[in-house]
């Protein structure tokens, strides 16, 4: 996504995670010993790589101009029920890396596309479940 | 009063408050037909990933039949729709009363503000908060419950929500460094608002039972909140109950201890006056600003609503 869209948030590391929260007011101060979260999950450190949360991408997915892939439902649902997905090559999607995955042109969540075309489901359970039970 | 359903056999304590109700509730024969009705299922659009027009596009594909209410981003559910899964699980809607929409809509959010939620799980208001702020400002939402702030962090992640801070405490306790400029107390309360009937069996449904205390504690609440708020701003005490001790009463004894003051608001829904007394109880002709809705008159949830500023 452009450099420029983020810059009315702030980032916040603790819980060994990155959160997204918007800069708040001049006059507003948040030091609180009953303090629990601020902001919204971002990015999570999975085996040694930042990867975007579920949450983080369904907020923002629109701004991404790159690394995005649309499917369809029964191509989802395919990715979901087998855990991975081959699709044709794409020169403009750098692999191995995470995709952005849209449905209907909203963002859903990520992936992990391989270098040999095949892509792998990094949905959070409760996601998945939806394209099973349907 | 003609006998609608047996009182004998319904030992909750509401039955015993309805004979009393007659007295403020307007067409007490309606209000008593209704309990026998399920409320309709209304959907929030979340404007903060979706717009109106989209969202109605993808719900209807996802298999829903809507139905436009008074309020622009609120929809009614048709009764042979379930809530769309997938609509559900990508934050573009929230499941809510219509009526618990109108303590948002009083707090006249621009964007911008120092916003308390004192008791805000579940967290649908606190989402309709920040979806009114465009995300813009920062909310801090509190419940007491460490079961209620997990499903209410949940919720705020559903939605995409990141102007929000989760705190954990008492809420008559709260301290702050700073005054907030809008004060949401949305008090625990007795939630006759919600209560059914089962039409076959006469049964009392999702009746709350225990927490004797309420009262006290909601006197505690909106203290501790109007103390919390700046000057100018302004602060929604509402419930989902009819009963006036938690409601008039609550209020009432706020303006005999602070320099509070009840302002005038129009909901876009229909709504009754607060009330100025209650058997023998005399709560202030300024109650009269408060607001009564009820579940026969708006097909959702009772609620009651008072507008309060604290002066410059």
């Amino acid at each position: 996504m452009p450099a420029t869209s983020l810059d009315s948030w702030q980032i916040l590391t603790y819980s060994k995670q990155a959160f997204l929260f918007r800069t708040p007011p001049e006059r507003f101060s948040y030091a609180d010993p009953h303090f629990v979260r601020a902001g919204l999950p971002f990015l999570r450190n999975v085996a040694g790589f930042l990867k975007p949360t579920t949450c983080f991408v369904q907020r923002f997915g629109h701004l991404a101009n790159r690394s995005v892939l649309d499917l369809s439902l029964h191509e989802i649902k395919q990715l979901v029920q087998r855990g991975e997905l081959n699709i044709e090559s794409r020169q403009e999607i750098e692999a191995p890396g995470y995709v952005m995955i849209r449905i209907f042109g909203n963002s859903l969540g990520c992936s992990l596309l391989m270098d040999d075309n095949r892509l792998l489901c990094r949905f959070p359970k409760a996601l998945k479940q939806i394209f099973r039970n349907d | 009063m003609q006998t609608v359903m047996n009182l004998e056999t319904n030992t909750h304590p509401f039955f015993q408050h309805l004979e009393n109700y007659q007295e403020f509730l307007p067409d007490f024969r309606g209000y008593l037909t209704h309990l026998k009705e399920h409320f309709p299922t209304y959907l929030r659009i979340n404007t903060l990933k979706i717009s109106v027009e989209e969202a109605e596009k993808f719900l209807t594909r996802d298999g829903a039949i809507l139905r436009s209410t008074a309020v622009p981003e609120i929809f009614q559910l048709s009764p042979s729709c379930k809530v769309p899964s997938l609509s559900y699980h990508l934050g573009f809607i929230y499941p809510q009363a219509l009526t618990s929409a109108m303590p948002v809509l009083a707090m006249e959010l621009q964007g911008g503000e120092r916003v308390l939620d004192l008791c805000a799980a579940p967290g649908g208001k606190t989402g309709y908060m920040a979806q009114v702020m465009k995300d813009n400002g920062v909310i801090v939402a509190n419940d007491r419950k460490l079961g209620r702030i997990i499903s209410l962090m949940s919720n705020l992640k559903r939605l995409g929500i990141t102007s929000a801070v989760v705190i954990q405490s008492r809420g008559e306790q709260l301290t702050w460094s700073h005054p907030f400029d809008r004060i949401l107390v949305d008090a625990p309360c007795s939630g006759e608002g919600k209560y059914r009937i089962d039409a076959e069996t006469g049964r009392l449904l999702h009746a709350r039972r225990g927490r004797t205390n309420l009262s006290a504690i909601q006197k505690a609440l909106i203290q501790r909140g109007f103390d919390l708020l700046e000057p100018g701003g302004i602060m929604i005490y509402s419930t989902c109950t009819l009963t006036p001790e938690e409601n008039e009463e609550v209020v009432a004894h706020l303006l005999k201890k602070r320099k509070a003051a009840l302002v005038q608001w129009k909901p876009p829904v229909e709504s009754s006056p607060g009330l100025e007394e209650y058997r023998g109880k005399r709560y202030g002709k300024e109650l009269g600003l408060a607001h009564r809705f009820y579940p026969h008159k708006v097909n959702s949830v009772g609620f009651f609503l008072a507008k309060i500023v604290k002066p410059k």
